[in-house]
Order: C-alpha cells, then sequence, then structure tokens
C-alpha cells in the first residue's frame, strides 16, 4: 500500500507568487543543490501535473464485442489552499522571548503577574509589574485577578527593512465556562468529597 | 552555535473529523469570546457555505470544510493564541466527531547565499544516483522524513503518543531567496475514548513544546547540512 502523508499535514508553501529567485541571475555550478536558480528556483517550478483518475476506464467492450463509453467524470472538487507562511507585504514580527502570565493584583494604573518563561520553560517564574498603558485597548476589560496573558519581546522588521525591538502584551481568550461544564464539575467535586469522607 | 530564527514563520492546527463548516463565521467566535469584535468586524471572509467556510483576520486564517478544520497563525504572528482559539471552539464543539489532529509549524529560513543553499540541497540528497541518470542539474525541490518512533531532540516520545507520527519537511523556499523552507507535522490519531477531550488535552499541553521543537529540528538539520564535511 502506498505510503500517504498524515491527513493532518498541510500542503506546504504556498503557491509561487513572488520573483525570489529572479535577481539570482543566470548563474550556473556544476552541481545544484536545490536545483537550477533562475531556471528552476521555487518561485518558478512548473505546477506539479494533476491528473484526475478515474477508477474505470472510459473506453471498454462489452461481451458482444460493441464499444461501451462509460461516463467521464465531468467536475472535480480542489480544495482551497490555506495561506501559510508567506511575506504577505506585512512587517515582520521575530519573537524572540515569550512569556505567559497570570494577573496577580489589579490596581488603577497598573497590575501585577507572575511570568512564565515559554521559550524555556525550565527558567522560574518571575514576577512583573505592567503599566495598564501597555494594554490595548480591546483587552483592557480582560485585565482582572486571574486572566492570563502572553508578553512578547521581540523584533519588528518593516517593510522598509528597519529594525524595531518591540513588547507587545496580549491577553488570552479562553471560552466562558458553560452552565453544563460547572454542573460537570460540582458533580466531580461532590464525587470527591464522598470519597474523601468514605476513606476517613 | 547560536539558534536561527526564521525570517518568516506561521503554525497551524489542523483537525480531521465531521464538521459542519457553516458554525465557523466570524461572529460565532465573537459570541463564544475567542474573538474580540474589533478583530472580528476586520476578517475577510473568503467565503461561507454549507461545504466550507474560510476567513482571515489580523492574527488567524480559518479554514473548515466537512472533513477537516485547519487554522494557521498569520505569518509571524504570535502562535500561542492560536492554541486558545482551537482549544476553545472545540471545547464548546464538545460532541464533534473527530478521527486525528495535527500540530504543524512553517517556517522560512535564509542562508549565507547560493553556495550555502546548495549546500543544503546537496547533503540532504547528494546528487551521484540522479546524475548518472537524469540529464541537467537534477535538485531537490521537496524531501519528507517521517518517524512514528520518537525524536532524539527531545520532545516527542512514541510511548506517550502511541500511532502518532512526526514529519519533517524540506524544501527550498519560494519566499526568500537561496532560503529553506522547513515544515513540522506532529500527527495525532485520535483515541477510541473520547477522543476529542484527549486530542485537546495533547493540544493544550503540547503546543509550546511542539512549536519550540520544530525550531530545534529546523536547527539541527541547517547547522548539519551547513557544516564542513
Amino acid at each position: 500500500m502506498p505510503y500517504e502523508l498524515p491527513t493532518t499535514s498541510l500542503t506546504g508553501q504556498n503557491q509561487p507568487t513572488s520573483s525570489a529567485f529572479r535577481q539570482s541571475g543566470e548563474a550556473t555550478v556544476p552541481i545544484f543543490g536545490f536545483g537550477e536558480p533562475g531556471r528552476l528556483g521555487a518561485s518558478q517550478f512548473p505546477p506539479l501535473p494533476e491528473t484526475v483518475k478515474s477508477s474505470e476506464d472510459p473506453l471498454t467492450f462489452d461481451q458482444a464485442g460493441h464499444l461501451r463509453v462509460r461516463p467521464v467524470p465531468t467536475r472535480v472538487s480542489l480544495r482551497p489552499s490555506v495561506p501559510v507562511a508567506s511575506r504577505d507585504h506585512a512587517p515582520i514580527l521575530l519573537t524572540r522571548q515569550l512569556w505567559e502570565g497570570t494577573v496577580t493584583e489589579v490596581h488603577k494604573e497598573d497590575f501585577v503577574a507572575r511570568l512564565n518563561d515559554r521559550t524555556n520553560p525550565n527558567n522560574p517564574d518571575e514576577e512583573a509589574t505592567f503599566d495598564l498603558s501597555e494594554v490595548s485597548a480591546e483587552d483592557r476589560e480582560l485585565v482582572v485577578l486571574g486572566s492570563a496573558f502572553y508578553w512578547i519581546i521581540g523584533t519588528v522588521i518593516t517593510l522598509a527593512g528597519k529594525h524595531m525591538n518591540i513588547s507587545m502584551i496580549q491577553f488570552r481568550r479562553l471560552p466562558m465556562w458553560t452552565s453544563r461544564a460547572l454542573d460537570r464539575a460540582a458533580e466531580r467535586a461532590e464525587h470527591l468529597r464522598r470519597l474523601f469522607q468514605a476513606s476517613e | 552555535m547560536s539558534d536561527r530564527i526564521p525570517h518568516i514563520s506561521s503554525s497551524s492546527i489542523v483537525v480531521v473529523g465531521s464538521l459542519n463548516p457553516k458554525i465557523f463565521q466570524p461572529e460565532w467566535f465573537v459570541r463564544q469570546h475567542l474573538l474580540s469584535t474589533e478583530e472580528a468586524e476586520s476578517a475577510q471572509i473568503r467565503v461561507i457555505v454549507p461545504e466550507i467556510a474560510q476567513f482571515e483576520t489580523e492574527q488567524f486564517g480559518v479554514q473548515v470544510t466537512l472533513d477537516r478544520f485547519i487554522a494557521t497563525s498569520k505569518p509571524n504572528a504570535n502562535y500561542a493564541p492560536l492554541r486558545d482559539l482551537v482549544l476553545g471552539a472545540f471545547s464548546i464543539l464538545e460532541h464533534v466527531p473527530v478521527s486525528a489532529m495535527g500540530l504543524n509549524r512553517h517556517m522560512h529560513f535564509p542562508l549565507d547565499g547560493e553556495d550555502a543553499w546548495h549546500k543544503v540541497g546537496d547533503k540532504l540528497v547528494p546528487k551521484d544516483l540522479w546524475m548518472d541518470a537524469l540529464e541537467g542539474s537534477a535538485g531537490l525541490r521537496s524531501l519528507f522524513i517521517t518517524t512514528a518512533r520518537g525524536t532524539k531532540t527531545g520532545g516527542w516520545r512514541e510511548k506517550e503518543f502511541p500511532g502518532a507520527c512526526y514529519t519533517v519537511r524540506v524544501e527550498p523556499s519560494s519566499q526568500i531567496p537561496f532560503g529553506v523552507y522547513i515544515e513540522t507535522n506532529e500527527h495525532y490519531p485520535a483515541s477510541a475514548q473520547e477522543p476529542l477531550r484527549a486530542l485537546m488535552k495533547i493540544l493544550g499541553e503540547r503546543w509550546d513544546e511542539c512549536q519550540n521543537h520544530a525550531l530545534r529540528i529546523a536547527n539541527h538539520i541547517l547547522n548539519w547540512a551547513e557544516s564542513a564535511d
């Protein structure tokens, strides 16, 4: 049986969109590790051959020798491409450090949070104070005791090529507890309470 | 050697199952408190019909067909909120029948010019065999390596995830001149018992490490390929 890629793998890079390799000129070297630039760069790959495979040969003969034309597929379903990891004419954010924070105190002008290093989980937790003005307006209502957020330290490369160091706070948006989930948690708590009582 | 950082990077989560695409509209995500109103209002809706829903926001791309849910982070956006979006959606849609989940990272790395670029391709797939058989300059176009036995660079163990597999794809970058594209896929089949809950537990626990591990794998490949013979 032929091996198939996992169904959860996407289809690789986006379709070639740029002339990324044109600037490489027509340089030639004897051995090409990645193909011949300028003539066969990734941006210039011809589309892979796509054929619609019919399960049956459309031209067959019946037992009397008469030609039977089987229906030929008239349409094919193609999955639209999903844009992933393309330059997209937007600034580039290089994340250098990512923390996950939990709000432990909220004041009028600032808030205190415990920080967990997600880039290097072995680092110990730290505590820091953040000015509320660092939080975007649409996230302000999420700054409450116990809420979680991401703190990113990185570099933004603008379309003009300028490098800017940034610090960005983004509050996590998690689903509200449903009454069903709360009921289930209460049931489980009651079950555990009975277990502990029985073991005493 | 210091870690290389991809110049273009994004992440994606794929859930395979039986889905109702029409549910997945930006307004639905707002109602569930998974997207801000501002982000949903500025979303670009590509298509929403019974068979497919596809839209993009400032941070995410979402495509849902009858058999696949795909959520991607926008290039170089923070990958962490993508997990919250998917965890949130499927904790609400807790009865969706699912069969597998994939955690992916897509990265484009620049190299030090054309020679370094060829060297990576040649070391990964030496051309001696091909030059004896093919005319012209044969080049590596796409390479897949898959294992179901875990990885030595930490982060993924076979015994923890029975039936799962890890795939790495290497290609010349279509976005960066003389760059390399590396993609990783952690594929998890659903368990028989509470399949969706089990997959979401993996997503919750694995996501950060999955993304960090993908970067370690990419650095391992490029450092090895660019090292002296």
